[in-house]
């Protein structure tokens, strides 16, 4: 018994060259993406090297913002000014924040785990402090 | 209204040794503002960069979507 053959069915392609053509420039375009990805790393990669530099400075900074501080003498811190009535002192109260609201509970923070984050916001409470003393 | 700022005297010795630090203070505050120049400079290279990575996949998204017709859309032929 002869072998009955597999019919092969064709799809016409109207326009096989601009068909081709559209491949070969995605082609090009992927592989011009890929390439701009390499960029982009070796951009990132430097950018993560100069946040670190910068981030290194500004340490510097501040250890030498501290040796100064330690250098010069302390100013005597002028007294607060005293109301001068009794709706003033009133109005001074109203204003201040709630220090108990302030203050992150014991269940939020732990004392030990302190990260850098709290540890900077802590010395910037210190900080304006200090200078809302001098005013 | 007057405000009552008691002078203060530092010994000359200290005096140096606070313009030293201060002199390098000041360098570094300049290191650190070129650093960030850097850094700024990076970051729109960055967004250049996704900007035409962006178009780019818009481009060949147009061109599969192009095949996709020409290839399989048979009945609109």
């Amino acid at each position: 018994m002869p072998e009955k053959k597999e019919e092969s069915y064709f799809v016409g392609i109207i326009d096989p060259v601009k068909v081709r053509k559209s491949i070969l420039e995605s082609s090009r375009s992927v592989i011009q993406s890929l390439h701009r990805f390499e960029r982009f790393k070796v951009l990132r990669q430097k950018k993560i090297e100069g946040i670190q530099n910068l981030n290194d400075v500004m340490k510097e900074i501040k250890s030498l913002v501290g040796r100064l501080k330690m250098e010069l003498p302390k100013a005597p811190q002028q007294a607060k000014k005293k109301p001068s009535s009794w709706k003033d002192a009133k109005e001074e109260k109203r204003q201040q924040p709630d220090s108990r609201a302030a203050r992150p509970s014991s269940a939020d923070r732990s004392p030990k785990i302190k990260s850098e984050l709290e540890r900077l916001e802590e010395e910037l409470g210190k900080v304006e402090k200090k200078l809302a003393d001098l005013e | 209204m007057q405000e009552n700022h008691s002078q203060i005297f530092v010994k000359i010795d200290e005096y140096r040794d606070v313009l030293d630090i201060l002199n390098l203070t000041k360098e570094k505050v300049n290191e650190a503002k070129d650093i960030l120049n850097t850094i700024i400079r990076l970051k729109n290279e960055e967004d250049t960069e996704i900007e035409n990575w962006h178009n780019e996949l818009e481009e060949i998204e147009k061109k599969v979507s192009f095949l996709d017709k020409t290839l399989f859309d048979i009945d609109n032929r």
